[in-house]
């Protein structure tokens, strides 16, 4: 049970005469249960794999497959398998009120009016929004980060299998971006298969199990967080960052300071703590 | 839908390229009035050749300039057919059944078809070899006399270029709001024609709302730098007539001379 993408080439003609390789032979799984993120410089395919996940983009060559069977070949169905959240998806919004514009997509699936309005419900309780309050309310009247939670309910309404969101957090508020990060990882844990593109790299290093990073349509590197982060040369080769707690302490070990790498904030901070309880000897 | 362009304008650098884009409406302008003046058949020929020579000074390949007739291709064939049967005339060329072919309306079909033909591929190489921007940049400076008459040149150039420039952002959104609703189950093309007109209202809707902000960030970033319309604006390009120019007028005014004669010396149908 999972997504496979085999061989996956895309190449699109930008211009007459102009042709770009945006995938270049990808060969990738998505076991089912985890969180994959997936990152790389602006223009190294990301969002383009992305939209290959649910068939909306067909491979040129090679195959993507959920369970074993070819997407292409029955699309529809495996629309409503994979939830695909794009960038900035607020823009997406257009109904009267939070309620119909979440109903849309369990719409088109032709569900029954009570099995719709379950669905809404249980949507805007998983993305923190108060179904009474705001239900009603024009989605136009919101804020960005509640905007944004609105667009991602609609998705999370049709109860995809597997959530893909290309770069969720961008552009919000840090209050919002940290309700949303909740939101991901509450769904991560009821069992949602979820792949995260971000240029966040703190937003990787919180949520993440694996990443994949990418540079010119290619995968060129998979593996866990600790394992990717720790390549601080690799990665400001390919233009990313690290997250800060990675950055942090490697500034720390080239001073001398015995600590471990960490990349996850809570993770330094307890270094840290151990470090200053045995007086500057390394806890480790 | 990102396939879509207006204009099509061909970039590469050639003669008819760096012609002033004055010039090069004006040029069109004559072109247009030649093609109308065209009495006889023989009149094409030189038509025919100035089209050819400016082609290949463009060094745009004939492909795209046959691609650009090509969705045409329905209205040259419903023009020629019904002025070949259906055409006035004394003598009757051919009889079959209803169908009568007269001479003048053989005459006739040849004639509006071959204009059709070479107004399209004319005009066409203005859009060609000429950006949109400094195509409206030419309109604006010919239009300018008309201010003194209260025609505001300006600001109906300023806002062709705004739309022009603003075409391809708007593919480009419309293009992402369909691909976010298709994700949510939309269906764009199937059905009859009012479920196919309700499904475009979640692609409508945001794309509006996308216009509108786009139109209030852009009106507010001309302000913050100092736009207040085309008074006492200068410009970074400035248009000047060269010495191709002149060529280029020289070459239209023999193209018309060559029409003139060839409907007033030679007697053809």
């Amino acid at each position: 049970m999972a997504i496979e993408l085999k061989n996956v080439t895309h190449v699109y003609q930008a211009r007459v005469e102009m042709n770009i390789v945006a995938l270049n032979n990808i060969d990738l799984t998505i076991e089912d249960g985890e969180l994959l993120a997936l990152i790389g410089h602006t223009g190294s395919g990301k969002s383009t794999l992305a939209q290959h996940l649910n068939g909306l983009l067909k491979p040129t060559s090679g195959k993507v497959l959920i369970d074993g069977e070819d997407i292409n070949e029955n699309r529809s169905k495996y629309r409503f398998e994979v939830g695909l959240v794009f960038q900035y998806p607020e823009y997406q919004l257009f109904e009267e009120t939070v309620k119909k514009d979440i109903a849309f997509g369990p719409k088109n699936m032709g569900l029954t009016e009570d099995e719709i309005n379950q669905r809404v419900k249980s949507a805007m309780e998983l993305v923190g929004l108060n179904y009474e309050e705001i239900g009603e309310k024009s989605p136009f009247e919101l804020s960005g980060g509640q905007m944004r939670r609105v667009a991602l309910a609609g998705v999370l309404a049709m109860q995809p299998r597997y959530l893909v969101l290309d770069e969720p957090t961008a552009g919000l508020d840090p209050k919002g971006r940290y309700y949303l990060l909740n939101d991901i990882k509450r769904l991560h844990e009821q069992g949602t298969t979820i792949v995260i593109i971000s240029h966040s790299m703190d937003d990787v290093a919180w949520l993440a199990e694996r990443i994949a990073v990418m540079e010119r349509g290619r995968i060129v590197k998979t593996g866990s967080p600790k394992d990717i982060f720790s390549q601080y040369s690799f990665l400001s080769d390919m233009g990313l960052d690290v997250p800060q707690a990675s950055e942090l302490s490697y500034k720390l070990i080239e001073k001398g300071v015995p600590i471990k790498n960490c990349f996850k904030l809570e993770e330094l901070a307890d270094e840290l703590q151990n470090l200053l309880k045995n007086g500057g000897k390394t806890g480790a | 839908m990102r396939d879509f362009t207006l204009g099509q304008y061909y970039p590469v650098d050639s003669v008819v390229h760096r012609l002033d884009a004055r010039s090069k409406i004006l040029l069109t302008i004559a072109y247009i009035v030649a093609v109308f003046m065209a009495g006889n058949l023989i009149a094409y020929i030189p038509i025919l050749a100035f089209v050819l020579l400016a082609a290949r000074l463009s060094k745009v390949p004939g492909k795209m300039l046959i691609k650009g007739l090509r969705p045409l291709r329905i209205l040259l064939i419903f023009t020629f057919v019904l002025n070949l049967f259906f055409g006035a005339g004394e003598h009757i060329l051919f009889e079959l059944g209803p169908l009568t072919i007269r001479d003048e309306g053989l005459s006739n079909a040849i004639h509006f078809t071959l204009r059709l033909i070479f107004l399209v591929s004319g005009t066409s190489l203005l859009t060609l070899t000429t950006s949109p921007v400094v195509l409206t940049d030419g309109i604006e400076m010919l239009c300018s006399p008309l201010r003194r008459i209260g025609f505001p040149a300006h600001e109906m150039a300023m806002m062709m270029t705004i739309a022009l420039r603003f075409i391809p952002t708007l593919v480009e959104e419309a293009d992402k709001i369909m691909k976010a609703q298709s994700a949510r189950g939309a269906d764009f093309s199937s059905g009859n024609l009012k479920q196919r007109a309700t499904a475009m209202i979640p692609l409508l809707v945001p794309l509006f709302i996308s216009a509108f902000r786009r139109a209030g960030d852009l009106a507010m970033a001309m302000e913050s730098r100092c736009y207040h319309g085309g008074e006492g604006r200068t410009r970074l390009h400035v248009l000047r007539f060269q010495k191709i120019d002149f060529y280029a007028f020289v070459s239209v005014t023999l193209l018309i001379a060559a029409v003139v004669l060839s409907k007033n010396l030679i007697n053809l149908p």
